[in-house]
């Protein structure tokens, strides 16, 4: 680090400094650190040659200006660092973004490959077909005879079943027909009665059986 | 033996399906067994099928006699026609009896060719129309099968 000194000017702030660093935040520090020191011994030569309440105040105010300007750069740095920084972050978070897609695309190719040639394998068709055989197959035999034996010993249930469910479709169907036809009745008795402005209706006589 | 049960008078939307499915029925038996007879006509003699042709060409004429006949015969017996027994109405006399031949074959004949008539029942207070009023009869529902409005699941059908 190479700090350079000027004599200071009346009235007239003068300090510079360069600072170089690995880090840009430690730069700004140290920037802004050599300017105060760089304004304090300008202000101490000032007050040395010339002195006068004149020149202290012009001092001040100079020195107030310099530690402005300072802290505004210190600012602005920090301020792009952060946006390299949050650059730097979305590129990355992108990246891994894609890599996970492409590994999990990956994964899948090779797990559908794996399964295809296992299913697809000559020992897994002969196991399998050894299990159905030994397992399966029986199974189905022995409870198919026993349901023909039910329905060739006991043929009124399977009949009595497919009545039940007959009679239960007509009657639905005939329900269906009547409660529409009672309904049609009812909104046409209401539309006349409202027309002709006429009574209830009369109760029928007693009906018998023919 | 004589049922005596209170009864509603049949509207005229149930009367309406009731006839239809009727007369659906009849024009079907109508048609099937024109066809079957021209078909034998034709084997026997061309003599016997040009009088089939003509018996079927009429049958503006003949399909309502033979509705008259078909609803005649089922009033009579029965009180009711299969498309009546389907709505759930029957017809009986004014007395709530069961109506007599000359009766049926009256209303039968009335209706079957001047059906425009039955729209008296409209404005009639016992829904009655003309062919009723003529034969004295009125169309009545079974009270134990008819369901109320908005009823979706009545009794059972006998």
């Amino acid at each position: 680090m190479t700090t350079t000194v000027e004599p200071p000017v009346a009235g007239e702030p003068a300090a510079t400094g360069d600072a170089t660093g690995e880090s840009i935040v430690t730069g700004v520090a140290r920037r802004s650190t050599s300017a105060a020191m760089t304004t304090a011994g300008a202000v101490r030569d000032v007050l040395i040659v010339v002195g006068g309440a004149g020149v202290w105040r012009d001092v001040a105010l100079g020195a107030a200006c310099e530690a402005g300007d300072a802290a505004g750069r210190w600012f602005g740095d920090l301020r792009r660092a952060d946006a390299r920084r949050r650059a730097r972050t979305a590129v990355l978070a992108e990246r891994g973004a894609r890599e996970r897609a492409l590994r999990r695309r990956r994964t899948t190719d090779a797990v559908d490959s794996a399964v295809s040639a296992v299913a697809g394998s000559s020992i897994v068709n002969r196991v399998v077909d050894a299990q159905i055989e030994r397992i399966l197959r029986p199974v189905v035999l022995t409870v198919l005879d026993e349901v023909l034996t039910v329905l060739e010993q006991q043929p009124e249930r399977i009949q009595a079943v497919l009545h039940g469910q007959r009679n239960s479709m007509v009657d639905e169907l005939v329900a269906r027909i009547r409660a529409g036809a009672a309904t049609g009745d009812t909104a046409v008795e209401r539309l006349t009665s409202r027309m002709l402005r006429r009574g209830p209706e009369p109760v029928a006589a007693p009906a018998g059986d023919p | 033996m004589t049922a005596a049960v209170a009864s509603r008078h049949a509207g005229l939307v149930s009367r309406a399906i009731a006839y239809l499915i009727d007369a659906v029925i009849v024009a079907g038996f109508f048609a099937v067994g024109t066809a079957v007879v021209s078909l034998v006509a034709s084997v026997v003699s061309a003599r016997a099928y040009d009088l089939t042709r003509g018996f079927a060409s009429a049958y503006l004429v003949v399909l309502p006699a033979v509705l008259a006949i078909y609803c005649a015969l089922f009033w009579s017996l029965a009180g009711r026609t299969p498309g009546m027994a389907l709505v759930g109405v029957r017809v009986v006399n004014t007395g709530g009896r069961p109506v007599s031949w000359p009766a049926a074959l009256v209303r039968a004949i009335v209706l079957a060719y001047l059906p425009l008539l039955a729209l008296w029942a409209v404005v009639d207070r016992r829904h009655q129309g003309l062919h009723d009023k003529l034969s004295r009869t009125v169309v009545i529902q079974n009270p134990d099968l008819t369901p109320a409005p908005g009823d979706r699941h009545p009794a059972r059908v006998p």
